[in-house]
C-alpha cells in the first residue's frame, strides 16, 4: 500500500506524459486561428490522426524556436511557415519531410491541381501541405459605396472616378499602413502589378532594377494618390486594434476599401460588419484595360520536420489534413478560398471571390513577401516605410532598395 | 621514528581531516552559486563572443569570418542611427527620470499629503513596461489620442495632427517621456529614503547658519545624497542601455529603423534577419560600452567621494 502510494504520482506522471505525447502539437504564429486548428484536430483524433494547435503570439519568437529546434529531436512536428524564400533557407538545411508521395495520392484523385504545389516545391520535391492559400483582394464597404453612387471598378480608370467622387464625400479610398512594419509593401506590389506583372516578376529575381522608368512611375503613381487624399495617413493600423484600426474605421464608414489577404474577412467579421450583406470583394483592375487581370496569391505552408520524433503520427495527419473531410471544416472555419477541389464554403464574400477568380481566371502572382530574397524584402519595407510617411524620399528609397538587391544578388554570382 | 610517525598519524590525520573539511566548506557553499554563474552567464557570454565572429544563422553549422560582422556595423548607417539612439536614451534616462525624481522628493518632504502624491506616483513603476508601452500607444494615437485630443481642445490646432510614434527623432523622445513616466518612482523612493536617513546635525548647523532654499538644497543636501544620486544615476543609465520592451510595444523600432536602439538592433538581426553572427556582435559592443561607462562613472564618482 505505501509502495503504491509512493509509485502513484509517478505512475501518474508517467501516463500523463505518454498521452501529452499521443497529441501531436501543431506549431503556429497565428492565435487567431489556434482554436480552429485544434477543431480540425479533433475532428482527425476519431480516424487516429488527431493533433492540437501550439501558439506563439510573437512571428519572430515563433521564427527563433522553430529554426533553433529543426535540426535536433525537439524540432516540432508540423508547423506552419511562409514559402517561397522564406522556406527555402529551411529546405536547403535538410530538416523538412518530403511530402510528395501524399500530393501524388490526393493529385491523382483529383482533388488538387498541378499549380497550388509550384509554392512548395524545391528541386522537384514537394515539402509542405496547403495551410491556406490567400488571394489579395479589395474589400469594400456596400453602404459607403451605394452612397457615393458607385460601383466595384472594372477599369482602373473606373477606380480612379471611384475614388474621386468617394473623396468628394470625405470618405477615404483605401487604407495603407506602416503600423507592424510589414504591410508597407502591399501597395508597392499591388501598383506594380497592374501596372506591369513581367517588370514585377523581374524584378523579384533580380532581373531589374528598383531604379527602372517602370518602377519609377509606381512611386509616382502611389504619391498622386496620397496627394490626392485617396489614401489613409501610413499611421494608421493595418487591423481592428488600436483606435485608428483599418477595420474599424472601414465598419464606421470613413474608409471605403481595404486591400487585403482574403485572411482579413475574419479581422473584418470582428467589427460586426456581415459578409455579403454589409461588404463585398473584388479584384483590383490592371492599368491596361486589355491586359490580363491579375491578382497576387499567397500560399502559406504547413510543413512536417524530418527530425521530429513523432513523424510517423505527423505524416498520418498531414495525409488527414489534405482530405475534402478536413479541408470542408477548416476552410469554412476560416472562410479561406478553397484549395481542395472538392471543397465549397459558406461564407458569401468568399464564394463571391472564388467566383471572381474562376470567372476571369486572372495571373497568379506571388507576393513580394515569399517572392523576393528575405534579405532584400525585410529592410525593404521599412524602406518603404519611409516612402509612405514622407513622398519626398522617393529617390533615396528607391536608390537604397537596388543597394539591398544588388547586394544580394552580386553575393549570388 | 616509525613508532613516533605510527602514534602522531591518527591524530594528525583527523587534524588535516577537519582542517581540510573546514577550508572546503565555505567553497561548498559558493558552489552552487558559481555553477549558476558559470552556467548561466559566462558559459553564453562567451558563446556569444564566439558567435560574434561566425556567420551562425541557427540552421546551420556555423563558419568562422573573423571580423566580417564587426565591419559591417561600423559601416552601416542603422548602426550609427542606432546608436545615436541609444546614447539619447542613456542620457535622457539619466537626466529625466533621476533628476525629476530628486526635485519631486525634495518637494515631497515639504507638501501635505505627500503620502497620496508618493503613492500616485510609485503606482507606475509597478506596470510592466510593455503593458505601460500599450497605454501610451493609444496616448499617442494621432486620429483619437488623448494627447492630440487635448492639444486641440487646448487650441494648439497645428499640433493636434502630430504623428508622435511615427515621425524620427519625435518617435524617440516620445517613447522616453513614457519611460520617464514609468520609472520616476522607483528613483523618487531611492531619494525618499536618502532624505530621510541624511545626519541630522549638518543640516540643523546649516540651518542655524542661515542656509535655507536652493542654496541649502544645493550646498547641503546634494553633497550628502551624493551616494544615492550615484546609485540611481547608474541604475538609470544601464536601464537606458537595455530598453527594449517598451520600444518593441510602441514602435518596434520603426518606422523604417528610425527609433532603434542597439538593443533592438540585436534583436532584429539574431531573431528577424537571422544573422546572428552579426546579432552577437551588436551584444559584445553594448556590453564593452555598458563595462566601460560602469567603469569610468564609478572611478570618477568613487575619486570624488573619497576626496570628501
Amino acid at each position: 500500500m505505501i509502495k503504491l502510494t509512493k509509485s502513484f504520482p509517478l505512475v501518474l506522471t508517467l501516463a500523463l506524459s505518454v498521452a501529452a505525447a499521443q497529441t501531436l502539437e501543431l506549431y503556429n504564429d497565428k492565435p487567431d486561428w489556434n482554436s480552429n486548428y485544434t477543431k480540425v484536430g479533433d475532428l482527425g483524433a476519431k480516424s487516429g490522426a488527431g493533433f492540437k494547435g501550439v501558439t506563439f503570439a510573437d512571428p519572430s519568437t515563433y521564427q527563433a524556436a522553430v529554426r533553433t529546434s529543426l535540426s535536433t529531436s525537439k524540432a516540432p512536428a508540423m508547423f506552419t511557415w511562409w514559402s517561397g524564400y522564406r522556406m527555402k533557407d529551411l529546405v536547403e538545411s535538410g530538416t523538412l519531410q518530403d511530402l510528395t508521395p501524399i500530393w501524388q495520392k490526393y493529385q491523382k484523385a483529383g482533388e488538387y491541381g498541378s499549380d497550388l504545389a509550384k509554392a512548395f516545391t524545391f528541386d522537384g520535391k514537394i515539402y509542405a501541405l496547403p495551410n491556406n492559400v490567400a488571394y489579395w483582394a479589395v474589400f469594400y464597404n456596400k453602404k459607403a459605396y451605394k452612397d457615393a453612387g458607385i460601383t466595384p471598378p472594372t477599369t482602373w480608370a473606373q477606380l480612379e472616378s471611384n475614388n474621386a467622387k468617394l473623396k468628394a464625400r470625405g470618405v477615404t479610398a483605401f487604407g495603407q499602413s506602416v503600423e507592424d512594419r510589414w504591410p508597407a509593401f502591399i501597395w508597392f506590389e499591388e501598383f506594380l502589378t497592374r501596372q506591369d506583372p513581367d517588370l514585377y516578376e523581374r524584378l523579384m529575381v533580380g532581373k531589374a532594377k528598383y531604379t527602372d522608368p517602370g518602377v519609377t512611375k509606381v512611386f509616382t503613381t502611389w504619391k498622386s494618390w496620397m496627394d490626392k487624399g485617396y489614401f489613409t495617413p501610413a499611421s494608421t493600423g493595418f487591423g481592428s486594434g488600436g483606435t485608428n484600426g483599418m477595420a474599424k474605421l472601414f465598419a464606421q464608414g470613413k474608409l471605403a476599401n481595404i486591400l487585403a489577404g482574403d485572411w482579413y474577412t475574419a479581422t473584418i467579421a470582428g467589427t460586426g460588419l456581415k459578409p455579403g450583406e454589409d461588404y463585398g470583394v473584388f479584384i483590383l483592375p490592371t492599368m491596361n484595360a486589355k491586359a490580363k487581370p491579375v491578382i497576387i496569391y499567397e500560399a502559406s505552408p504547413l510543413i512536417v520536420s524530418k527530425n521530429a520524433v513523432n513523424k510517423a503520427q505527423a505524416l498520418k495527419v498531414a495525409d488527414f489534413w489534405m482530405s475534402a473531410k478536413a479541408q470542408t471544416l477548416w476552410s469554412n472555419l476560416q472562410s479561406f478560398t478553397p484549395v481542395n477541389n472538392e471543397v465549397t464554403v459558406d461564407n458569401p464574400v468568399t464564394k463571391e471571390l472564388t467566383s471572381a477568380l474562376s470567372k476571369s481566371k486572372p495571373r497568379l502572382i506571388n507576393r513580394i513577401w515569399e517572392a523576393t530574397p528575405t534579405e532584400i524584402i525585410e529592410p525593404g519595407v521599412d524602406e518603404l516605410s519611409k516612402f509612405m510617411l514622407d513622398p519626398s524620399t522617393q529617390s533615396q528609397v528607391q536608390a537604397n532598395l537596388q543597394k539591398l538587391a544588388d547586394a544580394y544578388w552580386n553575393k549570388q554570382k | 621514528m616509525t613508532v613516533t610517525q605510527q602514534g602522531r598519524t591518527p591524530a594528525r590525520r583527523a587534524s588535516a581531516r577537519c582542517s581540510t573539511a573546514a577550508s572546503l566548506t565555505p567553497y561548498l557553499f559558493v558552489l552552487p552559486a558559481v555553477f549558476f554563474v558559470v552556467v548561466f552567464l559566462l558559459a553564453p557570454m562567451l558563446y556569444t563572443f564566439w558567435q560574434s565572429f561566425t556567420d551562425a544563422d541557427g540552421l546551420r553549422t556555423p563558419n568562422f569570418v573573423g571580423l566580417r560582422n564587426y565591419a559591417e556595423l561600423f559601416t552601416s548607417s542603422n548602426f550609427t542611427l542606432s546608436l545615436r539612439n541609444t546614447l539619447i536614451w542613456v542620457v535622457a534616462s539619466v537626466v529625466l527620470p533621476v533628476s525629476l525624481a530628486f526635485a519631486m522628493a525634495l518637494a515631497l518632504e515639504r507638501v501635505v499629503g505627500g503620502n497620496f502624491f508618493r503613492t500616485a506616483l510609485y503606482l507606475p513603476s509597478t506596470l510592466a513596461a510593455a503593458a505601460a508601452g500599450v497605454l501610451f500607444s493609444f496616448i499617442f494615437d494621432p486620429t483619437s489620442g488623448v494627447l492630440n485630443a487635448a492639444l486641440g481642445a487646448l487650441g494648439f490646432d497645428s499640433l493636434s495632427q502630430t504623428e508622435w510614434l511615427f515621425r524620427s527623432p519625435l518617435n524617440t523622445w516620445s517613447m522616453i517621456a513614457t519611460y520617464t513616466w514609468q520609472s520616476v518612482g522607483a528613483n523618487l523612493m531611492i531619494f525618499l529614503i536618502g532624505l530621510q536617513s541624511l545626519p541630522r546635525e549638518p543640516l540643523e548647523a546649516a540651518k542655524i547658519d542661515g542656509a535655507s532654499g536652493l542654496k541649502f538644497t544645493r550646498l547641503i543636501t546634494l553633497p550628502l545624497m551624493t551616494p544615492y544620486v550615484t546609485i540611481a544615476s547608474l541604475m538609470a543609465a544601464v536601464n537606458g542601455f537595455k530598453v527594449f520592451d517598451l520600444i518593441w510595444v510602441m514602435t518596434q523600432g520603426g518606422p523604417a529603423r528610425s527609433s532603434e536602439t542597439l538593443v533592438v538592433t540585436m534583436y532584429r538581426e539574431g531573431f528577424i534577419l537571422f544573422h546572428q553572427g552579426v546579432s552577437a556582435a551588436i551584444a559584445v559592443v553594448i556590453s564593452l560600452i555598458a563595462l566601460a561607462f560602469s567603469y569610468f562613472y564609478l572611478r570618477n564618482v568613487m575619486d570624488k567621494e573619497s576626496h570628501v
